[in-house]
């Protein structure tokens, strides 16, 4: 199974990775439980930076979609198949359009809005 | 007198093979390669002009005649200077080795020019896109496990066996080998590990192709890795039984084993048929 990417496409290195991994999942071409390359091999294959790939698999990862089992490798996670097609940057924007709808209904202003979002995120970073 | 037949044979035949037999199949190759895929149509495999590659073959051809002359040179020089040694007496054991390093010089040159011109390739390419397997290498999807065990146990073999024969004193012949041995294995797991995880020479060889030359040079590795442990406990044993003599027949067996493992596995393996040129064409984006 090959996997592409362009690195004039104006979509981050990262997120092409992921969505291609996802895509190769949805679509069968890699099956729950099948190893992945390590991040080494695929950085030097598509010669990227080990960190980008690194990063793509940190988010797979997270996403439930690949699991890693420390000196065996990586592996396909064995519900991929529904994970991958979970969109969690969709049910962010729900969310986040659900919220400034409502305090936009309340009378807040973009700026207000913004301000506050601005400090939630940091408060919640520290 | 039968050992200096024997050695004639032999050391013809290391000559024959390996600066006659091997490189016209390789020059038979290039030209194979320049007639079915000209720089018209496959402009991606000539980062410079097809001329070049006609004059890098042309040098390889000449060297290797001159070393071709040079060792029917040799072998005449022997037969001369032989006359005057006894049979059983050790003499010249060190010319097989020595004239097959100067043998494999127009193989590595050639490898040389074949590393600058996937460098050229490197930087000619213009491609935005790349592309990658998601099938891991791992060591023992190219190799069986049974020929890294052999090897492993050869190399561990072979220090009990030196051990053994030197009544399990440890004598600088022996640390000189084992360094030996440590620095050609290091290099050959340096080597393994960039086959498998590390960036592709070639940027528009097929994947299919990469994994077959990986397959080939690991192979050829833990081959090499065997016949090296064996070459050493056949030196170790004749010093002991005083079988002097016979270590200008073991160098010379040595060399073509290798020559065979090397440079013929890689003819077998990596026929021009088997291999996708359809990625040096000039519409062709990397695969």
């Amino acid at each position: 199974m090959e996997i592409t990417i362009d690195i004039e496409d104006p979509m981050p290195l990262f997120t092409q990775l992921v969505e291609q991994i996802k895509s190769a999942v949805i679509n069968s071409k890699i099956k729950p439980g099948d190893s992945l390359p390590s991040i080494r091999q695929l950085a030097n294959d598509l010669e990227l930076n080990s960190k980008t790939v690194a990063k793509a698999y940190k988010l797979l990862e997270r996403d439930l979609v690949i699991q890693s089992k420390g000196y065996r490798g990586t592996f396909v996670h064995p519900h991929a198949i529904v994970n991958s097609k979970v969109d969690l940057n969709a049910e962010v924007l729900a969310q986040l359009n659900n919220a400034i709808s409502a305090c936009k209904t309340a009378g807040v202003t973009d700026s207000e809005i913004r301000i506050a979002f601005s400090s939630a995120m940091n408060s919640n970073n520290n | 007198m039968s050992i200096n037949i024997l050695f004639y044979v032999l050391f013809l035949s290391q000559i024959i093979l390996i600066s006659y037999y091997y490189p016209k199949q390789i020059i038979k190759r290039i030209e194979g390669v320049l007639k079915k895929f000209p720089p018209e149509s496959y402009p991606k495999l000539y980062p410079e002009s097809a001329d070049k590659v006609i004059a890098a073959k042309i040098r390889y051809q000449l060297l290797n005649q001159i070393i071709l002359v040079i060792g029917l040179l040799l072998m005449g020089l022997y037969a001369l200077m032989s006359k005057d040694y006894d049979n059983g007496q050790k003499f010249a054991e060190g010319l097989p080795l020595m004239f097959g390093m100067v043998q494999f010089i127009p193989f590595m040159l050639l490898e040389v020019s074949g590393c600058r011109q996937f460098k050229l390739m490197r930087k000619a390419n213009k491609s935005t896109s790349r592309s990658a397997d998601l099938t891991p290498r791992h060591l023992f999807n190219y190799v069986s496990p049974l020929l890294v065990i052999s090897a492993v146990l050869l190399l561990f073999t072979f220090i009990f066996f030196d051990l053994y024969i030197h009544d399990f004193t440890i004598t600088n012949d022996l640390i000189i080998k084992i360094i030996t041995l440590s620095l050609v294995h290091a290099l050959f797991i340096g080597l393994a590990v960039w086959h498998l995880t590390g960036k592709r020479l070639d940027p528009h060889q097929a994947i299919k192709d990469r994994s077959s030359q990986t397959q080939f040079s690991l192979q050829s590795m833990g081959s090499v890795s065997i016949f090296l442990s064996l070459f050493l406990m056949a030196n170790s044993a004749v010093d002991v039984f005083e079988l002097g003599y016979m270590e200008i027949i073991i160098n010379s067996i040595y060399f073509q084993v290798i020559a065979f493992v090397g440079i013929g596995g890689m003819l077998r393996t990596d026929q021009i048929d088997t291999i996708n040129f359809d990625v040096y064409k000039a519409d062709n984006s990397i695969i």
